[in-house]
């Protein structure tokens, strides 16, 4: 074992500095890399939550104030529906790119074919191009295709799935990477058919890659502006449209309460599930 | 409790991932190609039908002519040729991808650490944490945007503690340059490699490193020899991905960059909504798809020969 | 089916998942229920047009007396900017979904020309007569011209003193740092672009002088910035002192208070037609002609252009005196400004965007 015994300086220290450079620093070192990555993403977060409590139409820092007034303001159907809309959305194309992707990451990982670099690009382009692209080509094609009728919640969810497809596939892909096959086969060898393998040893195992593919896809879909900006119609907008319409003529403060309280919301929801469906036991166990 | 009994079998091969493609499988599959086309079907389906066609249409556009503000029904290369043979635009495209490269390795580096911690901790509120990390996520992709503006701006925040502190006589540019664009897309990013990764990692058998520190190695070593390598196809996988999708992404650089600072994306959005040239749009959405799909491939096949993870 | 001992201990993970779906879907169901769209229905009308304030006032001085006067219903759409919004026109051969859409000058002329918008006549619009024939002919037939807005030089009360009285106040080295210029996306970009190629010996059709001046300008901007709303704090801060706006919102952001003010200066300025558009696959077009022929009466033009504080689009409607001042109320004061040719703007934009991202994007 290794290069600690043969340098001369490791034998001077006693066993307590050892742990302490070996163990304990790394581990602190560690845990104080953790704390100041959170620090960064939260850094413009505190801003927009600064923004949203600040008495005047505009932000001035240091803030001159307390006030909930912009709370109050966001706390109307205007808003509110929206963010129904997005809600929906997101969670509908988070499950069913999931399912799609599901089957292709398989093929992708486990099957040597013909051309699959080439299919693997192809299912993740959508990522590439840019976005407001992909929003008016979907817009022409449905139009085209004389199923204009669709726009509104049909055409947005169909839009979403579009980008959020590669997501969950290549997430899924990545869990998929790292499987030890010698499992399945046990699991087979011992009597279990295709279908419970994989209900009972695959898909546990792969459970991280699934549930990080629906947080992209919920994510990307409830962010997302310029597919949502050709398919929506009127009295069906999402949230981030009704932003972005809102900043067409006016900025102030509402739209940092109007964030700060969606994702007040969708956090609870997050607890709700915790509580009744285990959001955490989904993820970590396997 | 679940994980225990999962543990035992989930136990990994000590050796790279790569070893999961055993001979068994490839050869199989290699005679077998029905199982590949029924499991790619729904999604290349689906995507042939709403991004493909679409786009092919979109596409039918970029060969037509532009003329005093008119698309010219006519076959020309000429937007092709313009954009791949004028240093301004290359330069742009170069911009671009430089940017997406810095970001991707930005986010994986800054992602590990958290992801890593997020997979091994065994703290109760390690819901919660995780909660923390996609909160950012929720909060508005626009406000938090300005919010890097509020803090890096010639007057924001950074600049006036440092020079209230006297570090620095004048603002350092922060923003309005391609500084800002990376810092603002990386953050926005970090949360998408954390994912990534952490489905990688807690795919690693945590006995292994317990065995390696066990026989005395370090916590770095450990981490160095076992850990790192294991978890490279995630590493690869959050690349690709935070790469590709900085590379389309709008509103940062649009914030941020100030228009001083080109990415092909702003200049696609100026000539699609704005000028309203959609044949040239196209060309260039074309050219960048192109490019970054061939950079992924590339890299991805160089990759998997240095590491032996396959992509 | 014999299930190994082990298989039957991971089991609870795999209904863990079915779980999970099956909830989500519940909620999902309970979410969904009562959502539904608007889209066109025979006596209804859909408008689009924008959001924020401009949404309000339209709610109050377009929206409930047209209803009352004509026993319908106005869909309001605010998604999308008239450039937005034109490429939605594009995209669906005409048929955005849209009966009436508010857009300006330069998507009216294109939208013509790519027969995407219904001309209209003075039989379907009869009061296309009281407008501004010289204004209405610049939009015609496709655009109508329902409101002239202006480019103004807005500026910080504060620290822009003396008022300036040139558009080359913004070549003052005192002022490094303290502009906002707009991007050239925008149609008021264009208009800074011309006007500071008349402030420096050009003019539109002599553009190079102009962009000179704006490459000297480069290193003096403090941003340069797409959406004019996002211009806004910057101007709240008092970080940017100089820039080029609209009169509409210039009078709002004074009139709440902000330490601005808003001029046109020596060398003039253009101005803006704001246009209602019918697309060309409109559903419910006699519908559309009459909302378009009711904003034109001299009644609701000298609300609208009271409520949104911008200029009518027809003579002959008494405003009070600080509106006069402001704003344009007079064939007289039309004339006072550049008339520009939108056509040969329209032609010239993409040459014109190219050598601006030449001369602005940085090394």
């Amino acid at each position: 074992m290794t290069r600690d015994r043969r340098t001369g300086a490791e034998t001077v220290m006693g066993p307590r500095a050892i742990r302490f450079w070996k163990r304990d620093l790394p581990r602190w070192g560690f845990l104080a890399l953790v704390g100041a990555i959170y620090a960064y993403m939260f850094l413009p977060i505190l801003v927009v939550v600064l923004t949203s409590l600040n008495p005047t139409p505009y932000l001035r820092l240091p803030p001159q104030g307390l006030s909930l007034r912009w709370y109050a303001a966001a706390l109307t159907p205007d808003w509110l529906d929206p963010f129904r809309v997005s809600l929906v959305i997101a969670v509908a194309s988070a499950a069913l790119a999931t399912l799609l992707a599901l089957p292709a990451a398989f093929a992708l990982v486990r099957h040597r074919f013909p051309g699959r670099d080439v299919v693997a690009a192809l299912l993740l382009s959508p990522l590439s191009l840019p976005a407001i692209v992909t929003g008016v080509a979907i817009l022409q094609f449905l139009s085209l295709a004389g199923m204009r009728g669709l726009l509104g919640f049909n055409s947005l969810l169909l839009g979403h799935i579009v980008l959020t497809v590669p997501y969950a596939i290549r997430t899924i892909a990545i869990s998929l990477h790292g499987f030890d096959r010698s499992i399945e086969q046990a699991a087979m060898n011992l009597g279990a058919t295709p279908w419970r393998t994989f209900r009972h040893i695959t898909l546990p195992i792969i459970k991280p890659g699934l549930f990080a593919g629906m947080v992209f896809a919920f994510i990307v879909s409830f962010n997302n502006v310029p597919i949502s900006l050709f398919l929506v119609r009127p009295g069906m907008i999402t949230l981030p449209i009704r932003i972005l319409n809102y900043l067409e003529y006016r900025f102030d403060p509402s739209l940092a309460a109007v964030n700060m309280l969606s994702l007040a919301v969708i956090l609870v929801v997050v607890t709700v599930a915790e509580r009744t469906a285990g959001f955490t036991r989904f993820v970590y166990s396997r | 409790m679940e994980a225990g009994n999962g543990r035992p079998l989930s136990t990994r091969p000590h050796t790279l991932p790569s070893a999961s493609a055993t001979p068994l499988g490839q050869g199989k599959s290699a005679r077998r190609r029905g199982p590949v086309v029924v499991l790619l079907a729904p999604a290349l389906g689906y995507l042939l039908l709403l991004f493909f066609i679409p786009l092919a249409i979109l596409t039918a556009v970029s060969f037509m002519g532009f003329r005093s503000g008119l698309i010219v029904r006519e076959f020309t290369l000429g937007h092709y040729a313009k954009f791949l043979t004028d240093p301004f635009y290359l330069k742009i495209l170069l911009t671009t991808v430089r940017i997406a490269v810095s970001v991707g390795v930005l986010t994986v580096m800054i992602g590990y650490p958290v992801a890593y911690f997020l997979a091994r901790t065994r703290s109760k509120w390690k819901g919660l944490l995780l909660a923390l990390v996609l909160a950012p996520e929720l909060s508005g992709v626009v406000l938090r945007t300005y919010g890097w503006l509020v803090i890096l701006e010639d007057r924001g925040v950074v600049n006036t503690l440092l020079q209230s502190w006297g570090l620095i006589a004048t603002p350092v540019k922060l923003v309005h340059n391609a500084t800002g664009v990376t810092i603002g897309m990386t953050h926005v990013l970090v949360p998408f490699a954390i994912l990534a990764l952490m489905a990688s990692i807690q795919g690693i058998d945590p006995t292994l490193e317990l065995a390696a520190m066990n026989l005395g190695a370090s916590r770095v070593r450990t981490f160095l020899r076992i850990t790192l390598p294991l978890s490279m196809p995630g590493v690869l996988g959050a690349f690709f991905l935070t790469f590709s999708v900085s590379a389309g992404a709008y509103a940062t650089p649009a914030i941020l960059g100030g228009f001083f600072n080109d990415t092909a994306t702003t200049e696609i959005y100026t000539q699609l909504l704005y000028i309203l040239n959609w044949p040239f749009a196209a060309a260039m959405a074309v050219i960048l798809m192109a490019v970054v799909l061939a950079a992924v491939i590339l890299s991805a096949r160089l990759a998997g020969r240095l590491t032996g993870a396959p992509q | 089916m014999a299930i190994p001992f082990s298989l039957r201990e991971v089991a609870p993970m795999g209904t863990t998942v079915a779980r999970f779906v099956a909830r989500l879907l519940v909620v999902m169901l309970v979410l969904t229920t009562g959502m539904s769209g608007v889209w066109a229905q025979p006596n209804q009308l859909v408008v689009n047009a924008f959001g924020g304030e401009y949404e309000e006032i339209f709610k109050r001085s377009i929206k409930e007396p047209f209803e009352r006067e004509f026993g319908t219903r106005i869909v309001f759409d605010s998604t999308g900017s008239a450039s937005e919004d034109y490429a939605k026109i594009r995209a669906t051969r005409g048929d955005p979904g849209w009966d009436v859409v508010v857009m300006t000058a330069p998507e009216s002329i294109l939208g013509c020309r790519e027969r995407l918008l219904d001309p209209l006549t003075d039989a379907a619009v009869p009061n296309l007569k009281a407008l501004y024939p010289e204004v209405q002919k610049m939009v015609a037939p496709c655009g109508v011209a329902h409101e002239i807005q202006y480019m103004t030089l807005m500026y910080n009360t504060n620290h822009v003193r003396p008022a300036p009285d040139s558009w080359k106040v913004f070549w003052d080295p005192r002022y490094k740092g303290r502009l906002i210029i707009p991007d050239i996306g925008s149609i008021l970009a264009v208009y800074f672009l011309i006007m500071a190629s008349y402030a420096h010996g050009g003019d539109e059709r002599n553009i190079a002088p102009g962009f000179d001046a704006i490459a000297r300008l480069r290193p003096n901007a403090l941003a340069v910035i797409q959406s004019s709303a996002a211009m806004v704090p910057y101007v709240e801060r008092e970080e940017a002192w100089l820039l080029p706006y609209w009169d509409g919102r210039a009078h709002y952001y004074r009139s709440r208070g902000l330490p601005v003010d808003f001029l046109v200066p020596k060398e003039g300025s253009i101005f803006l037609l704001g246009t209602l558009n019918v697309p060309a696959n409109a559903r419910n077009k006699p519908l559309a002609y009459k909302f378009v022929n009711w904003w034109l009466s001299a009644e609701v033009q000298r609300r609208w252009a009271l409520a949104y504080t911008v200029g009518s689009a027809r003579g002959g409607i008494s405003f009070p005196t600080e509106h006069r001042q402001a704003h344009i109320s007079s064939i007289a004061q039309v004339r006072k400004f550049k008339f520009v040719d939108p056509v040969y703007v329209g032609d010239k934009r993409p040459e014109w965007t190219e050598t601006w991202k030449r001369v602005m994007v940085g090394r």
